[in-house]
């Protein structure tokens, strides 16, 4: 009970109010970014089965939206090439990029 | 008048359902939400916050009576219980069915249910089942003591409750403020049931 609520302490800490705030990218002039239309062209050409919407966070595309493999996940996405960055599902971490 | 309006079942339905009358409004409109978030994603929280905090107040009545015994509001309050835990379950199945056509399919749901938070939906909802099922007149009549065994069971939903809202919201606050009072409430009658109050002697 008590290592649960460590844990718990922790996920507070680092999750602030919402579950967002995964990951951060380089400013990039808003210019440059792909457009929403652009990256869903490129995620659903990519074999996603769904995406849901999404919203600039951390400098990055954050998506909501289900994987080729069926799973719903939040997702950061580089606003210009539109690389993946992190996968989440409920906090649990699926991808993140290698350094 | 006013008493027997207060008195009568019906109106302490309709003080539970006010928060559906306001859910069931917004999933009519259709009306999305500030990121983008469909109608049954925006409804998620409010339905399994109501359903939560509706079912914790089912558990401190008898607690509260315990702590106050000639309090009358405790005691209309305690003949009302078997409503407002039904209310709960309502809000409960209602939380549940928007989750099932947010995520669309069985396969997305099936994947994450090794999730902490997810699990622990599931296992708190299946708990209520047979406990809203039970909560009638025949069933408390055919079951004798098993009736209060079975209602025990409770606990282990509100736990299972607790742990999903954490990890769900990866947020201690929101939950702990609903969850706290109740388990000071419960630590109370605990203690209250290991220590009788025997009479003074004169």
């Amino acid at each position: 009970m008590v290592r649960l609520f460590m844990i718990a302490m922790v996920f507070m800490v680092s999750g602030a109010a919402h579950a967002s705030g995964l990951y951060e990218c380089e400013e990039v002039d808003q210019s440059k970014w792909l457009t929403e239309e652009q990256l869903t062209q490129q995620l659903v050409a990519s074999g996603w089965q769904e995406v849901r919407r999404m919203k600039p966070d951390g400098g990055c595309w954050e998506v909501y939206g289900t994987t080729p493999d069926g799973q719903r996940v939040e997702g950061y996405f580089d606003p210009v090439t539109g690389e993946q960055l992190i996968l989440a599902q409920r906090g649990r971490i699926l991808f993140r990029k290698e350094e | 008048m006013i008493r027997t309006l207060v008195n009568a079942p019906l109106f302490m339905w309709v003080i539970l359902a006010l928060p559906g009358f306001r859910m069931t409004s917004t999933l009519l409109s259709g009306a999305t939400g500030p990121e983008g978030q469909t109608t049954e994603e925006l409804l998620l929280h409010p339905s399994g916050e109501s359903a939560a905090q509706i079912m914790v107040l089912a558990m401190m009545i008898t607690p509260l009576r315990m702590l106050f015994p000639t309090n009358r509001f405790w005691m209309w309050m305690m003949k009302r219980r078997r409503h407002i835990g039904v209310a709960a379950f309502i809000y409960a199945v209602f939380h549940t069915v928007l989750y099932v056509v947010d995520m669309g399919s069985v396969c997305a749901m099936l994947d994450e249910f090794t999730a902490l938070g997810i699990w622990t939906g599931w296992a708190a909802f299946f708990i209520f089942i047979p406990l809203a099922l039970t909560s009638n007149d025949y069933a408390v009549r055919k079951l004798g003591a098993s009736w209060k065994s079975l209602h025990r069971y409770v606990y282990a939903a509100a736990l299972a409750t607790l742990v999903h809202w954490i990890f769900v919201h990866n947020n201690l606050g929101p939950a702990l403020a609903r969850f706290i009072p109740l388990a000071l409430l419960e630590g109370y009658r605990i203690w209250m049931t290991l220590n009788p109050k025997k009479p003074a002697n004169i």
